[in-house]
């Protein structure tokens, strides 16, 4: 057997088949918050468990001038501050960072682009990452097209040396709405082919996300109920307790529609409703995908206060915290109509959902930090029993939860103990946590390692983006015909302005409280 | 909040032998019991959630007291049903009364809404209790789930009914660092492999402690410019430690040579025996190339006892050289540093942190896995060899 001519033999049966080829990865916008908090941590977490490839190089790219020695302090203290492999270990910081360099740069100057390619070949020869690169756009979205302009102008955008490869990785928003989303699109494909570009919604990245299709597809009881025959609907709820932070310029020009809805419960919505794919492989299972989004009912601007509700939350108390309202937040105007609460009901129309409500609601400084899909089922035709209390009986719901207590529960009703023969639900739960001890791990680590070996199941299509944004722009734009007198407010901690009740509750249902 | 232990009051039962239906009638009332519901003033549901019988024999109450936190930590993450037995020299044989002890026990960790919850049989029993064990392990487990055995320190691997234990488990998980002779004991361990093949699967924690090890080094041949040298190797070189108050070890460097003959198809050379130098022998390539093997011990802290702590790959084909090196650095030896050296030349190069996997996460590994490890068999035949032409075996 001549090992060179064939796979490392040495591989068979351990975790990781393989490595990731060496590569360099730059990211533009290095001096920014995600590099800091997410992007770094994440690199060093992957470093620290040995899942980087040897050579593996850093080039931060940014306006702000400073050493590569200043460059490196800077992030070591995000990795201080935000790993979840503190404290950070000093010989493992030390080879990694001995990979991290940075290029102080302006996006509009290709001057600069060139002296990012001269050191990019630079670590190259010295380094081995032959020619591999990840481009990383954590700059804000407004500078997206210039750079990708300059990397295409500097000659580094392709896949020129024999096998080496070049990736695009674009972070959200991706557009404000449908058609920036295609320009953004047709623009990025005047450098980049599709393959190379990976648009990352760190949704997807989650063990938890990537447990629902394990859970529809691996287990064959539940395919034969999960169609309109037996869900009466289906609740995706995403509840934050936190208000806007520091993003109050950037959220006050997204709002809860673009920030979330748009990308990470779309991306919810289109895993639940999808139909099985013919493989796991990144294009069958996004096909599946598209498809689903693309069924989504098209909303007409007269008729989206039947399909959507917003609100925005004032003064109130969370966790025993008192908070100020939106429009007192930082950089939020204080007449501010942008909305930190949205509902929307999304019908999907195809054989398997057609009828059956998907109803989407997200939220800032809401009473309970919670992401869940609840899938409720048809009531039974003919209630034989009586429920305690004489209530009508509650349906089966089956609880598909994201964030925390991962797990699974389902809702059934059972006879009370005693001589008359009175129902009552209960839940039956299955906790991941109590199954697993593996520590997940952070969505980027999984995201960023996905990229380096090229694997895009998890990163989102351009077909998948457009469609995604074909609905949430027909809201926007039936919002923006006419925009309200008064946006509905409610108390932070508290689940949502009244108008939000009324929403559903027209439609004989009412919101879960998780 | 920080995490909640509620536990339930403790039954006892005792009696001339071990009453299953007894046991089981204990339990199923514990499970109804308000204590199980300690967390009846929070809002934490207690959560009930059996996904597979653990067994776990302790041959002392020195044992047993070690075993028992760890027990703690793979419940609470692998709810299970688990049974102990815990040898004591009090009972001296099996028809006297045995004690068996009952629980239920509840953990959740900060902010999480559901406690997960397991029960525990515990049987004190005599010291030779092998005829008995295996009828009480299936009589005991929960049916339709996998059962483990743990059998921690030293195993009866020369007693023939240590078998029967064998056979009763889905798998059977042993631990060569705590062998007393770990040469003689891994062929012990060869033969029950292959005895028990059909039923059972046996696995050794020193095996899945060298997994970040494997790693580590096939790592380097990833690089398509180290390939070459795995058809060139003509020395390895292992380290491991050795504390001066406790017995050599050597079953770690020994699995690890094994996993590298076998996995690089080194034939076995059995005039290569160097009874002169200790800690030396050699093998061949599949070319009929020598390949020297030098495991060495280095004086470590107690707890690095039987630990690998470098392995040192060689190659030579003539007009290359290479030197591919993974070793335990620092104070702590809780760091690893690898090096790829090519031509006098280093081209990788980097550290990652590596502490000794603690033995809970070992044993936890080894309860999602089901499935027989051929790699480990085939090293372990490849470590039998060596043990048996490598000259520790005395005084291992």
């Amino acid at each position: 057997m001549q090992t060179a001519t064939v796979e490392n033999p040495l591989r068979e049966g351990l975790r990781l088949e393989r490595v990731p080829a060496p590569c360099a990865m730059v990211i533009f916008g290095a001096s920014g918050d995600l590099t800091r908090r997410k992007l770094m941590p994440a690199l060093y977490n992957l470093a620290i468990e040995g899942l980087l490839p040897s050579g593996f190089s850093v080039v931060g790219y940014a306006r702000r001038p400073l050493s590569n020695e200043e460059f490196r302090s800077q992030m070591r203290e995000g990795v201080d501050q935000y790993s979840r492999r503190r404290p950070v270990d000093p010989t493992v910081w030390e080879t990694f960072e001995q990979g991290i360099s940075y290029v102080d740069g302006d996006f509009e100057d290709t001057g600069d682009f060139r002296t990012l390619g001269k050191e990019l070949e630079r670590l190259d020869k010295e380094r081995g990452t032959s020619g591999n690169r990840i481009y990383y756009l954590a700059a804000p979205p407004g500078s997206y097209q210039t750079i990708v302009d300059n990397i295409g102008a500097a000659g580094l955008a392709g896949d020129a040396q024999g096998d080496s490869w070049t990736r695009l990785v674009v972070e959200k928003p991706f557009g404000r709405d449908l058609s920036s989303a295609i320009a953004l699109n047709e623009h990025l494909h005047t450098v980049f082919h599709e393959k190379q570009i990976f648009r990352i919604d760190h949704y997807l990245g989650k063990e938890t996300v990537q447990n629902i299709m394990a859970f529809r597809f691996a287990n064959g009881i539940f395919e034969p109920i999960w169609s309109r025959n037996y869900i009466d609907h289906v609740q995706i709820t995403v509840a934050e307790t936190i208000g806007i932070e520091d993003r109050g310029g950037y959220y006050d020009q997204a709002g809860a529609m673009r920030d979330m809805v748009q990308n990470h419960m779309l991306q919810l919505l289109s895993v639940i409703g999808m139909e099985p794919p013919i493989t796991f492989e990144a294009d069958a299972v996004r096909d599946e995908k598209v498809k689903t989004l693309r069924a989504i009912r098209p909303i007409k601007p007269e008729e989206v206060e039947n399909y959507a509700v917003r609100g925005q939350y004032g003064p109130g108390w969370v966790a025993g915290l008192e908070v100020a309202g939106y429009r007192q937040e930082t950089k939020v105007k204080p007449d501010s109509v942008t909305e930190t609460y949205v509902a929307v009901k999304l019908l999907i129309d195809n054989w398997r959902w057609a009828g059956v409500p998907f109803y989407l609601r997200t939220a800032k400084r809401m009473p309970r930090r919670v992401t869940e899909i609840a899938i409720q089922f048809k009531s039974v035709p003919h209630p034989l029993f009586k429920s305690v209390g004489g209530a009508p009986l509650e349906p089966n719901v089956l609880t598909l939860r994201i964030q925390p207590d991962e797990g699974i529960s389902l809702k059934i009703a059972a006879k009370v103990p005693g001589p008359s023969l009175h129902l009552r639900s209960v839940n039956m739960g299955f906790l991941y946590g109590t199954s697993f001890f593996v520590e997940s791990p952070d969505a980027y680590e999984r995201l960023l390692l996905d990229c380096m070996y090229g694997e895009s199941t998890l990163f989102t299509r351009r077909d998948e983006t457009e469609a995604a944004w074909k609905p949430i722009t027909e809201i926007l734009e039936g919002w923006a015909i006419s925009p309200p007198s008064r946006i509905p407010q409610y108390d932070a901690g508290t689940w949502g302005p009244p108008e939000a009740d009324a929403f559903i509750a027209r439609d004989g249902r009412a919101w879960r409280q998780p | 909040m920080s995490g909640v232990d509620v536990n339930t009051d403790v039954h006892w039962r005792k009696g001339p032998t071990v009453d299953v239906g007894a046991i089981e009638q204990e339990l199923a009332q514990l499970w109804r019991m308000p204590t199980v519901v300690g967390l009846r003033d929070t809002d934490i549901v207690p959560t009930r959630t059996s996904v597979l019988n653990l067994v776990v024999h302790s041959s002392d109450q020195s044992i047993a007291k070690r075993t028992s936190t760890i027990i703690n930590e793979l419940a609470a993450n692998h709810p299970s049903r688990v049974i102990t037995f815990t040898s004591t020299s009090e009972l001296d044989a099996f028809d006297d009364d045995i004690d068996a002890h009952v629980s239920t026990h509840c953990h959740t960790t900060s902010g999480e809404r559901f406690a997960s919850c397991y029960e525990k049989i515990e049987i004190a029993s005599p010291p030779d209790s092998l005829d008995e064990l295996p009828s009480l392990i299936v009589a005991l487990a929960i049916p339709d789930l996998p059962t483990f055995v743990w059998w921690p320190g030293q195993p009866p691997l020369d007693d023939r009914r240590f078998r029967r234990v064998a056979l009763a488990a889905n798998r059977l998980i042993v631990d060569s660092l705590d062998f007393e002779h770990c040469a003689t004991n891994m062929q012990r361990v060869a033969e029950l492999c292959s005895d028990v093949a059909e039923r059972c699967v046996l696995s050794d924690l020193n095996w899945a402690r060298l997994t970040p090890w494997r790693s580590m080094m096939s790592q380097f041949f990833d690089m398509s410019d180290c390939r070459w040298a795995l058809d060139h190797v003509t020395a390895l070189k292992l380290e491991y430690g050795h504390s001066k108050h406790l017995r050599l070890n050597a079953a770690q460097a020994l699995l690890f040579a094994g996993w590298l003959a076998s996995r690089l198809g080194w034939t076995s050379d059995q005039q290569s025996a160097n009874h002169g130098e200790r800690g030396i022998c050699s093998t061949q390539d599949t070319a009929g190339n020598k390949i020297s093997i030098e495991m060495v011990d280095r004086v470590v802290p107690s707890h690095f006892n039987g630990f690998l702590l470098g392995a040192t790959l060689i190659a030579n084909d003539g007009q290359r050289s290479g030197k591919f090196e993974v070793s335990r650095i620092g104070d702590d030896l809780t760091t690893v540093k690898m090096t790829a050296t090519l031509a006098g030349h280093v081209i990788a190069e980097h550290a990652m942190r590596s502490a000794p996997t603690n033995l809970s996460k070992l044993l936890l590994h080894e309860l999602e896995n089901t499935m027989p490890e051929r790699l480990y068999q085939e090293a372990l035949a490849e470590a039998d060899h060596f043990a048996s032409i490598i000259n520790f075996r005395r005084s291992s």
